[in-house]
């Protein structure tokens, strides 16, 4: 599975750009879904169809991970080919400095800054600017509206793994794993790989308008409060997934949520429970579409979210397979 | 003035705040009659349906009828007028201006009164006025002589600016572009179309209540269910003092713009290509702006249903959220023969490819 991971985090998707992405996953999906379709906003809807199974009533569950990045995007492109730049979803200018990023035909850009007022003192996005290296304006081949992202190899370090864009690649490789790892289902199951999350949910919104389904597991990444003076968060790295509570956008379904907790006990899984102060999921606009459906999220405790350089453990994520696994293939009588 | 000029001087004084639009509709429903089979939704947006040489796709072209204003929220003892913004104003544009009050005995003038520079002391004088302690001034010295001139809590009160060519002969200053602008390029773009086989069945939309949250937006794609929108705004020009280029490069004359990133949407990208290309076959000249804030009514046209593949074609004006902007001319025509072009284009097998 790390293949995947590694594939999926090291490719280009900012939001609105999603297309390299989704070809990856179109192709890992093939032959395990039984209907694959783009949905108007570039929304990867894949259904793995039911099998009948005694005493279970078949449910329409879609599975939710965003395919979109953070990035930015070229404002302004100046006489001698310094590029200005806005942000795509929540790039921190703190992560920025220093970093290098990547365009989707592959140039690199450094970020450098303007002269500071006062030594040390931190520059907000728009004292800054991404070099490309060009000579000047003329031999320039990038332009305003071009997109980049971070770029930052995956890298295994054993028990843990850290990338960029785990927010939400993670989610993605767990649903592609998922598909691979089910062999049969006695529900109509809606693998969903939704774009656009990052700059407020707007995939998660048309693709449940379409799959309209009755149940919705979000799968995404939360933050730790594991780290030297972390702000006090009762999820660890390793601890298992963790299914979500509460976040600043929803409340998980009560139904959804014991549904999660008794299968993860029956299934002697490690689990923990999620209480996130700030930020949401695509959970929140599924949460909400048409008359309302029942929606929870099974979230992958990650270390610094939004920056280049993600931690998740492994262990984590392969128990958040097997929970996703144990879910699908018995009853979902929420 | 040609027909572009006295339709811009009708459709940007005519008045419509938002939520009170019906002055701004009765002159755009006058125009789009000849055109299209016009419907109105129940928020009050209009429609005009223009069938071309099919049903479908169904093309949605949308710009707002509404303009920013304030609304009477209280008549004081001594005949002032307090009031609520009624969408986005920065109270530095707003002291001393002229102001209509639309009140059910007619038209009620005023302004936005100011404390004369004699009487300020040197702190007052460095701060901005808060806008809940601005007023306004019609002229009465009693409550009564407000309640007289038909005054009430609600009414709607416009910003005036009467529309003027401008001495260089191509620019014209007026208030309201935004976006009765949208509404002039949808309203020509059908009258271009008339008697011309477009592939597809066009829907021009004025929308109600964009500047309060994009809201007749949301009823309007709704009853139209287009395949494919074209939003058609004003943009920010940043060609004035005290703008830098790496806020808004847009320049006055250089051609109408394409959004490519605003807070609310990031366009389709196949569509955003074809408008290029379409820009490029045609010699129209074309800008590109991208903006962290801001957002207009495709944020919320794209999200419609399933999605709809969108993107914005604006025409920078200077000065906008303000009693008076300014345009030029060409930067209108170049994006009236931009929609135009675009619509000819826009077919079944053309759309679909949009959304593979």
């Amino acid at each position: 599975m790390k293949e995947i991971i590694k594939e999926l985090t090291e490719a280009f998707g900012a939001s609105g750009s999603e297309d390299g992405v989704r070809e990856r996953i179109r192709q890992r999906m093939a032959g395990r879904a039984d209907e694959m379709r783009v949905d108007p906003l570039g929304n990867l809807i894949a259904l793995k169809k039911r099998k009948r199974q005694k005493g279970v009533q078949a449910r329409r569950i879609m599975l939710a991970a965003h395919m979109d990045e953070i990035g930015v995007m070229i404002s302004h492109v100046d006489e001698k080919g310094f590029l200005r730049f806005t942000r795509i979803g929540g790039v921190r200018p703190l992560t920025l400095l220093g970093s290098r990023v990547v365009f989707a035909d592959g140039t690199i850009g450094v970020i450098g800054r303007e002269k500071p007022e006062k030594q040390d003192e931190f520059p907000s996005i728009d004292k800054m600017f991404i070099d490309v290296g060009a000579i000047d304006k003329e031999h320039l081949t990038t332009k305003v509206g071009d997109v980049a992202v971070f770029t930052r190899p995956f890298s295994d370090l054993g028990q843990r793994l850290t990338a960029k864009a785990f927010d939400d690649r993670i989610g993605c490789a767990i649903l592609v794993q998922t598909a691979v790892e089910l062999e049969t289902t006695p529900h109509d199951v809606y693998f969903v790989f939704t774009v656009q999350e990052e700059v407020g949910l707007r995939g998660a919104l048309t693709s449940a308008f379409g799959v309209e389904p009755e149940v919705a597991i979000a799968v995404d990444v939360t933050t730790t409060g594991d780290t030297p003076d972390a702000r006090p968060m009762a999820v660890s790295l390793g601890a298992g997934p963790a299914i979500k509570v509460k976040d600043g956008g929803m409340l998980a379904h009560p139904g959804v949520k014991s549904w999660m907790t008794d299968t993860a006990d029956r299934l002697g899984l490690p689990h923990q429970f999620e209480v996130l102060e700030g930020g949401t999921t695509d959970a929140m606009a599924i949460q909400t579409s048409r008359a309302g459906i029942a929606a929870g999220v099974i979230s992958i405790p990650c270390r610094y979210v939004h920056t280049p350089s993600e931690m998740v453990d492994y262990g984590d994520v392969q128990n958040a397979v097997k929970l996703l696994v144990g879910l699908l293939s018995g009853p979902a009588d929420i | 003035m040609d027909a572009t000029e006295r339709l811009f001087k009708q459709l940007t004084e005519a008045s419509g705040v938002p939520g009170y639009e019906s002055e701004a509709r009765a002159a755009i429903r006058q125009h789009l009659d000849p055109v299209a089979k016009i419907e109105q939704d129940k928020l009050g947006s209009i429609i005009g349906m223009k069938r071309g040489a099919a049903d479908s796709p169904r093309v949605m072209l949308a710009g707002h009828m509404d303009e920013i204003g304030f609304m009477v929220s209280l008549i004081t003892d001594e005949g002032f007028i307090r009031f609520v913004p009624l969408g986005g104003w920065w109270n530095q544009v707003m002291l001393a201006q002229r102001v209509v009050i639309k009140s059910s005995a007619g038209d009620a003038f005023g302004i936005l009164g100011a404390k004369p520079p004699h009487l300020l002391d040197a702190e007052e004088a460095k701060k901005p006025v808060q806008k809940k302690d601005m007023y306004i001034d019609i002229g009465a010295t009693s409550a009564d002589e407000v309640k007289a001139a038909g005054v009430r809590l609600g009414d709607p009160i416009i910003p005036i600016c009467p529309f003027t060519v401008l001495s260089p002969g191509k620019t014209y200053m007026g208030k309201a572009w935004d976006d009765r602008l949208g509404c002039a390029l949808f309203i020509q773009a059908l009258q271009r179309l008339k008697g011309q086989k477009h592939p597809n069945t066009v829907y021009a939309v004025g929308t109600v209540q964009e500047e309060v949250g994009l809201r007749g937006a949301k009823t309007s794609v709704y009853s139209v269910s287009p395949d494919v929108a074209v939003i058609l705004e004003v943009d920010i020009a940043g060609d004035v003092p005290g703008i830098k280029p790496e806020e808004s490069a847009i320049k006055l004359g250089k051609g109408p713009t394409l959004l490519l990133y605003d807070a609310r949407m990031i366009p389709n990208l196949r569509l955003r290509d074809l408008v290029i290309s379409v820009a490029d076959e045609n010699d129209i000249p074309l800008q590109f702006s991208a903006m962290g804030g801001g957002a207009t009514d495709g944020g919320i046209i794209h999200l419609h249903n399933e999605g709809v593949p969108t993107v914005v074609i604006g025409v920078p004006t200077r000065h906008i959220h303000s009693h008076a902007g300014i345009i030029h001319r060409d930067d209108y025509d170049h994006a009236l023969e931009l929609v135009v072009k675009l619509v000819m284009r826009l077919d079944d097998s053309t759309v679909a490819e949009f959304t593979r």
